[in-house]
């Protein structure tokens, strides 16, 4: 018998608050059977699988709360793992009684989260990890920082890493916090053990005298841990703070690489320890990680490529995680022309995906339709007449469609140097097998619990465009960030490639942590707390502010250029002016609000911004020569306004999910609730919007 | 010259001697044969030539036009004489001499057809003149196009065109229009113009703020001719040749390398404040348009309309082969001739033969002629969308999806590449 932590990555958000909720464990947007709420919505805390109401989003004062990643451990046979799906897996918490006898009296987590994003290499926002690729290296945060622009110096490893050391929680209902103020601690010896001489490395004014923080508070925690009544655990995130420590650190330059800034999101390895009646132990043989990152804005809105898309595809493609599926050596292509998918599972979230992106984003009303319809297709409908992929989605092995815009599908931008998104190849061999006729309606092998938490838990972030993106970002396609070792039954699949963290050699004084993983490099040690989110844009607030809707980049026709007057691009009809959405389903950019629907008497309203407050009304054309505002609506439009208010934004969640819903409305809609209630921000225009298509914009 | 139209800007020339022009003069021949002239005697296009130049193709266009604008007899011209597209809604064509085609229809069947639309093609925005009053369209088939729809198919009924063949194409002839109208203010000398009496609906402002026409509430009002789609299908070209006309007043052209902030023209134009920026022109109002004054009908804001892509673009042969045929067709018509004001923008078809398939792609070399096609008064805001800047970008044959009944999808057919039947698809679900 052998044991697995689920999932394999889990997601915490930060809040400005200090209660929490649990993340979704169900797909979002999916139909549930017998329930009028269809997936993605988070778990009420305490509970097993209660989901929350729109009064559980905000605590009395408006806070926004945090969401916990919800960890278990599961039992598996000893056989070697040789495909997943494999349907097995039994949850284990205190209390169970395994098939050999032993009782789980007490389970002992040990979580390790850390932030590297400051002493970390720029996010390439356009090339993704071509820019690691043979042996290259983008150029370096904060260069030239301690007198040095090499991330292994001990000072930019001392005060460019926060790191909060590892914190070790057992027992049930328990909390231990992440934080600056705490002494860390491991389990050792059947018992939590202080590491006194742990370099705990957070910003302050002693390290920094010119620390800023704009929220009024300091990065003093990373998160928290606690336990629930059978001791699961439950990883926190923190409060969504950023500081500045340079002088000259506001206004903030950059959308993505932020000089002179820290965030308080964080990631690190979760391991465990077993404690049985018979007072044995059992340390499990492999970990999962944790990973906190922005709030979930649009729990409910499935992304048509999900992170789970692009996890599974790498791993299909690179590990043999399922040779039914994709098989490198097999005799025609490596997709096998002959595996059936599943409808339901395989097939439906990219339908229902796309019927869902109208309320997050400004479609027009035949586009509207067109997704809906999309979303109601059933397995006994006629492929052809409803979707006719062949002529209306990419083909991700057909590089020049990646630069075709409408009516390709996804109407979404792309990422390392594709213009517009595709479907990963795994979701375009599916529908190509749907459209064909080959697909089941049942699976061929059931999902076990804690395999289908691996994957749901993943498909509620974003994947397709990594620029950098919100949850993890383009190294989740690296194969050098996963443990290869997954055919072990105690590592199992989509695990993060744990460094060795030796805490019994603690040199005091010294930094802990070090440069740890660079995507694409063979053979090196692993991946190391705070090694995931580094690679996420810093702070998170102006990448998410920033990324409403976009000109293609690249520009398929070449980029728009202002100062070049015989073909500035604009008009010639050289350059695609149309603006789109970077990740509508994680970054909401126009929304129906609740409100409006109730003074609209049920009707959907006209949509507003999501980021509307004050400070986000782009200036009008043409007031400033050579400006393109029209790219600017939607934000604020100083970045560091941001900073202050993205605890602010509305949360988009299914109409029966909001307190007071009258049920005559359509049950279907999924509304903003607890937004902005100024509205500064410009009008919303259906798309297709261009380039200066708004007066005010 | 003899009573030349007054009121007008002499852009004519302007427009069709424009640097490319003046070059496209050098490198063609085509011009309006003398037998279409005078304008009484223009004989019908022929449908079964041999369409084997670019010139040939343009010529098929203004030859139709000036077939459709000619006086059938009646008074009138031709135009006015079609079966308005409401009718292959309904499936009932009124008598000739039961109602007059442009009076108002009250049935909801009849949405979309005569002076019941001003919602622009592929937005939600409003073409809104210099005087704050919506632009209106009308549209309209011949005979052959409702025989081959209505009368042998029966394809106002739902079923019948979900159930047709999807390779099933048009008839050679058939024929449909699509017209722009402004209405004339008080005292606005329209001498330029075609104009005629009609009733329009109004315009209120829906519940959630959009602005919508009132079934109820009509005027009586003027109308000035100010665009108009001549769409006919041809021998080997069942996506049917789709040419476009304008009065030449309509709007400014952009020329090469404009910026932002560059002024398109000194001069006023009917939908064109003189001194208006290129980052002015062709702004979609859907999501802020105002009706600032029910009573008149005002709307805010104004809309000024530039012409993306002079001629509709394409390569030089066609540019000069458009300037050159409304050059020759203005030598030749009548000095009095209100028509001489008209001129086409541009016609775009296939360049292969018989190459209209279902769920076909609709860019890259199949397309040829004027390659980036609009009317500056019918896609005022799409002109400039990648995705929508030619009429095959949103006339496809790919499948329909209701708004209103999205499950209710119509798969792709080449018959989808008339909104006027798919209309009739959509309207008729709801009936």
């Amino acid at each position: 018998m052998t044991f697995r932590i689920h999932p394999a990555i889990g997601i915490a958000r930060v809040g400005n608050g200090d209660d929490y909720y649990i993340g979704p464990e169900t797909i979002a947007g999916m139909p549930q059977e017998g329930k009028l709420l269809n997936g993605g919505l988070p778990i009420r805390k305490g509970t097993e699988t209660e989901t929350i109401s729109s009064g559980d989003l905000r605590e009395e004062g408006g806070a926004l709360k945090r969401q916990a990643a919800r960890f278990r451990i599961y039992h598996y046979d000893d056989a070697p793992i040789t495909s997943y799906p494999s349907g097995a897996g039994t949850e284990v918490t205190i209390g169970t009684k395994l098939p050999d006898g032993r009782m789980v009296t007490d389970i002992a987590w040990t979580v390790h989260l850390a932030n590297k994003k400051a002493n970390n290499w720029q996010s390439p926002d356009d090339t993704g990890v071509v820019a690691y690729q043979d042996g290259a290296l983008p150029p370096i945060r904060n260069p030239g920082f301690g007198g040095s622009s090499e991330p292994d110096t001990p000072e930019r490893l001392a005060k460019l890493v926060i790191d909060a050391g590892p914190r070790t929680v057992s027992g049930a209902e328990a909390s231990i916090e992440c934080d600056a103020a705490t002494t860390p601690n491991v389990w050792r010896d059947g018992a939590p053990a202080d590491l006194t001489d742990y370099p705990v490395q957070f910003p302050n004014k002693d390290v920094f005298p010119d620390l800023t923080c704009p929220s009024g508070e300091e990065i003093n925690t990373l998160g928290g841990l606690r336990t629930d009544a059978r001791g699961r655990l439950l990883v926190l995130g923190a409060h969504g703070r950023a500081c500045g420590f340079a002088a000259d650190s506001l206004p903030l330059q950059d959308f993505v690489n932020n000089n002179g800034w820290f965030d308080d999101t964080a990631d690190g390895p979760v391991t465990a320890v077993l404690i049985f009646d018979d007072g044995s132990e059992e340390t499990l043989a492999g970990s999962a990680w944790a990973v906190s990152t922005d709030p979930a804005y649009a729990p409910q809105t499935l992304n048509v490529v999900s992170l789970w898309d692009d996890v599974y595809t790498s791993w299909l493609e690179n590990f043999g995680l399922n040779p039914a599926i994709y098989d490198a050596d097999g005799p025609d292509q490596p997709y096998v022309a002959s595996y059936k998918p599943d409808f339901q599972s395989d097939i439906l979230p990219i339908f229902r995906a796309a019927s869902l992106q109208m309320w997050n984003t400004n479609l027009p009303d035949t586009a509207i339709a067109a997704h809906l319809s999309v979303g109601m297709i059933g397995p006994d409908d006629d492929p052809a007449s409803r979707l006719y992929i062949k002529a209306l989605v990419r083909d991700p092995d057909k590089p020049e469609q990646t630069s075709v815009g409408a009516p390709m599908m996804p109407l979404s931008l792309g990422d390392s140097g594709k213009a517009f998104l595709t479907v990963s190849r795994t979701q375009y061999f599916f529908l190509s097998q749907w459209f064909d006729g080959s697909f089941v309606t049942s699976p061929p092998v059931e999902t076990g619990a804690g395999e289908l938490l691996d994957k749901v838990v993943l498909a509620n972030c974003l994947g397709g465009r990594f620029s950098p993106g919100i949850d993890m970002t383009f190294i989740a396609r690296d194969p050098e960030l996963y443990n290869k070792d997954w055919q072990n039954p105690g590592i199992g699949p989509f695990r993060v490639a744990l460094a060795p963290l030796t805490y019994d050699a603690i040199d005091p004084g010294k930094p802990f942590l070090g440069v740890g993983y660079i995507p694409t490099r063979e053979g090196q040690a692993g991946v190391e707390p705070g090694d995931i989110c580094k690679f996420m844009a810093i702070p998170w607030h102006t990448d998410y502010n920033s990324c409403a809707t976009h000109l293609p980049a690249p520009n398929p026709g070449g980029p728009i250029d202002s100062a070049d007057i015989n073909d500035p691009g604009v008009f010639s009809g050289r350059s695609n002016t149309s603006l789109f959405w970077s990740w509508p389903a994680q970054r909401p950019v126009a929304v129906y609000t609740f409100d409006d629907l109730v003074a609209n008497n049920g009707q959907l309203p006209r949509q507003r911004f999501s980021v509307r407050g004050k400070g986000t009304m782009a200036e009008s054309l043409p007031k400033t020569a050579g400006a393109f505002k029209s790219q600017n609506v939607g934000r604020f439009q100083k970045s560091e306004d941001m900073l202050t208010n993205w605890h602010r934004i509305g949360i988009i969640i299914q109409g029966p999910a909001i307190d007071g819903y009258d049920p005559s409305f359509d049950p279907e809609y999924y509304l903003e609730v607890g937004g902005f209630q100024e509205d500064d921000a410009n009008p919303v225009i259906p798309w297709p919007n261009t380039l200066a298509d708004d007066p005010d914009g | 010259m003899k009573n030349r139209a007054t009121g007008l800007p002499l852009i004519a020339a302007a427009a069709a001697l424009s640097g490319t022009a003046a070059t496209a003069q050098e490198i063609t021949d085509c011009t309006a044969p003398a037998a279409w002239f005078p304008h009484s005697q223009t004989p019908r296009q022929d449908n079964n030539a041999d369409f084997n130049s670019n010139c040939a193709f343009h010529q098929w266009s203004w030859n139709a036009f000036l077939w459709l604008t000619q006086d059938d007899g009646s008074g009138q011209p031709r135009f006015l004489s079609m079966i308005p597209a409401g009718e292959v809604v309904t499936g009932e064509k009124s008598a000739s001499d039961d109602v007059t085609p442009l009076q108002p229809r009250t049935r909801k069947s009849d949405m979309g057809s005569a002076f019941h639309e001003v919602n622009q093609a592929g937005s939600l925005g409003l073409l809104v003149d210099q005087n704050g009053r919506a632009v209106y369209y009308s549209a309209s088939v011949n005979d052959t196009y409702f025989n081959f729809a209505v009368t042998e198919n029966q394809f106002n009924i739902p079923e019948n065109l979900l159930n047709a063949s999807d390779t099933l194409n048009f008839p050679i002839g058939a024929l449909s229009l699509k017209l722009s109208w402004k209405i004339v203010a008080e005292g606005e000398n329209t001498s330029g113009f075609f104009t005629m009496p009609t009733s329009v609906q109004l315009l209120t402002t829906g519940p959630s703020g959009n602005i919508a026409l009132d079934p109820e509430r009509t005027q009586d009002v003027t109308v000035a001719l100010v665009g108009m789609h001549v769409v006919g299908i041809v021998k080997d070209h069942p996506e049917a040749i789709w040419a476009t006309f304008e009065h030449r007043a309509n709007a400014p052209d952009f020329s090469s390398g404009i910026g932002m902030n560059d002024k398109l023209s000194s001069s006023d134009f009917t939908f064109y404040a003189k001194d208006t920026t290129a980052g002015e022109c062709n702004q979609n109002n859907a999501g802020f348009l105002t009706l600032t004054d029910p009573e008149t009908q005002v709307l805010s804001p104004v809309t000024q309309v530039c012409r993306q892509y002079a001629f509709g673009g394409g390569d030089a042969q066609n540019v000069a082969n458009i300037a050159s045929l409304n050059t020759s067709v203005d030598a030749q018509l009548e000095t009095d001739s209100i028509w001489r004001n008209y001129m086409e923008t541009g016609a775009i078809w296939f360049a292969a033969v018989d190459g209209l398939k279902p769920n076909m792609a609709m860019e890259g070399d199949i397309l040829t002629g004027s390659v980036k096609l609009s009317n500056a008064t019918i896609e005022t805001f799409t002109q400039k969308v990648r995705s929508e800047e030619q009429c095959f970008a949103c006339h496809r044959t790919d499948a329909l999806y209701p708004i209103s009944a999205p499950d209710k999808v119509l798969p792709g057919k080449n018959l989808n590449i008339s909104h006027i039947l798919l209309n009739a698809y959509v309207q008729n679900l709801e009936n």
